[in-house]
């Protein structure tokens, strides 16, 4: 798989961005992506050492609401937190 | 924190250029930072948790630097002004601003200066009064003229008589102009009735008699439809009255008023007349003394003064309009052919004139030392009151100074006070007054002390 496509996007929450002080940075990732994958693609993408790689499956969500579209359906995906070799930074998620 | 440069503009303004230092900018930002994630939705967080790289991230960082300036601005802004040591008429603008670095330049509009020039020494002399003795003979002519003797006579109608009309019909191509009944007319070829050429055709009518005649009426009528057209009357002559203007005797006076003897009645003349002219008189020398006072002074305004009392006059117009022609604005200025923006520039000049005279006469006021007190404007409510014949001055014990008719009758007291001080300065008496008012401060009268003691 290419690593631009085992990586979707970075994620930003309040805890990611408490996270990122112990080196830990979280993405969505592709579903059908493994650890070993991830570890490649953050190393290639951000020049980074990994040294661990947490994956979990976040299930489909459904919130119900009145209104035009009163069920919306949030499909499941993958999360992946990637722990950095203590000293690295990916400079570019600092924002 | 911030570096300030002042230039005086010509057109009595200044211009301010404030540049903040970087690191007064950096604090602002965060704090602006704080303020728009506590303001905005930034998905992943909560309200106003966000931290300060995401907001910069989300918001772009100009949107933070402007949130930012605009707050500094606030806060330095009065500080600024007192280090230039500038008085502000009103708030500035901000004419240019860079971001990096956060440099303002505001443009702000000064407290007009007045300087008087040398008006103690203004002088004017009044002009003389007196009533002549063709303005009593004019004034008794007049009366007498008021006071024509009628004599029914069966005679045909002369030049100079009344005549009663009991019909008087007038038809223009065959439609109804005029219909009326019981019409006083003086026959006077100079003073004609409704056209020329009415009086003399009805001259040689008796009583009881009707006539019919046409006549053309003149190009310049006023009501065009009807301009160069004929004009059939119908006339029917009720009364012919002999006019006689009455003597100029002792009898007149008796009629006139309760006079005793003609004398009374020219003394009684002579005094209005003299009346009259007074008032006109102090009229014409206050505004001749405001206009010396004006043309000794020198002041300097900025621009918005000038708009702000062309907006004044431009309601005072709008109000008007809509009053005495019972028009919408907008449809007395498409009538008139004009833009707002014109009748704005015509005002101008006026607007101008206006602020000047309203600023020399005030700072004249507080030269000369006018001041007025609540008791004053409250007496001055009375005995408006009073000429107006409200009997009930009850309403009078809940006096309030502040109200919008106090406020009101203080402003007319003022300027009166104002008036009257200009004309004893043109009379060259104002230095008098001002010692007598002294004195009195320096000796306090025995009402005083007794209500001192008390």
């Amino acid at each position: 798989m290419d690593i631009y496509t085992v990586i979707v996007r970075p994620l930003v929450t309040e805890k990611t961005e408490e996270q990122k002080e112990e080196g830990k940075y979280s993405f969505k990732v592709h579903s059908r992506a493994n650890k070993n994958e991830i570890k490649r693609a953050v190393e290639g993408i951000y020049d980074v050492d990994v040294t661990a790689v947490n994956v979990m499956n976040v299930p489909a969500k459904i919130n119900r609401k009145r209104g035009r579209r009163p069920i919306v359906r949030h499909p499941a995906w993958k999360k992946a937190i990637v722990t950095l070799v203590p000293g690295q930074r990916i400079e570019a998620l600092e924002a | 924190m911030f570096e300030l440069q002042t230039e005086i503009l010509e057109h009595h303004e200044a211009l301010l250029t404030l540049e903040i230092t970087e690191e007064t900018i950096q604090k602002a930002m965060r704090k602006a930072a704080r303020r728009m994630a506590r303001q905005f939705n930034i998905p992943g967080f909560r309200k106003g948790k966000a931290p300060y790289n995401v907001v910069v991230r989300t918001a772009g960082e100009e949107t933070v630097r402007q949130e930012a300036a605009e707050t500094l601005l606030e806060q330095f802004y009065p500080q600024a002004l007192k280090q230039a040591e500038i008085e502000p008429y009103d708030q500035g603008e901000v004419e240019d601003l860079s971001l990096d670095p956060l440099v303002f330049k505001i443009r702000v509009p000064l407290q007009p200066l007045i300087d008087l020039g040398d008006y103690r020494n203004l002088r004017r002399e009044p002009e003389p009064l007196e009533v002549t003795d063709e303005e009593l003979a004019s004034a008794l002519e007049d009366l007498r003229r008021r006071n024509m003797v009628l004599d029914v006579v069966t005679r045909p109608a002369r030049l100079g008589d009344q005549v009663t009309l009991s019909l008087l019909k007038g038809t223009v191509a065959g439609e109804v102009v005029i219909h009326d009944h019981n019409v006083e007319v003086v026959l006077d070829t100079e003073d004609f009735f409704i056209i020329q050429g009415f009086v003399e055709a009805v001259v040689g009518m008796s009583a009881g008699e009707e006539r019919l005649f046409s006549l053309t009426l003149p190009d310049d009528f006023g009501e065009e439809n009807f301009q160069g057209e004929d004009i059939e009357f119908t006339v029917n002559v009720e009364e012919v009255y002999q006019l006689t203007l009455p003597g100029l005797d002792d009898a007149l006076a008796s009629t006139v008023g309760s006079f005793g003897t003609l004398e009374d009645l020219k003394d009684d003349l002579r005094r209005r007349i003299l009346d009259y002219k007074t008032g006109k008189a102090t009229d014409n020398y206050l505004m001749a003394l405001v206009a010396d006072l004006v043309a000794g002074a020198e002041v300097r305004y900025p621009p918005i003064m000038e708009e702000e009392e062309i907006d004044t006059l431009l309601e005072e117009a709008k109000a008007s309009v809509e009053r005495r022609h019972d028009m919408e604005w907008e449809d007395y200025l498409r009538l008139q052919g004009k833009t707002e923006a014109q009748v704005r520039k015509e005002l101008r000049p006026e607007a101008a004139r206006r602020m000047r005279e309203g600023l020399i006469l005030g700072e004249f006021a507080s030269e000369v030392g006018v001041t007025v007190t609540d008791a004053e404007v409250k007496e001055e409510i009375r005995n408006l009151l009073e000429e107006a014949g409200v009997q009930n001055l009850k309403s009078l014990d809940s006096f309030d100074p502040q109200s919008a008719l106090a406020n009101d009758t203080r402003q007319r007291v003022v300027i009166q006070k104002t008036l009257d001080k200009l004309e004893l300065l043109g009379r060259g008496q104002l230095e008098e007054a001002e010692d007598i008012v002294q004195s009195e401060v320096e000796a306090p009268s025995e009402d005083e002390k007794q209500a001192a003691a008390e």
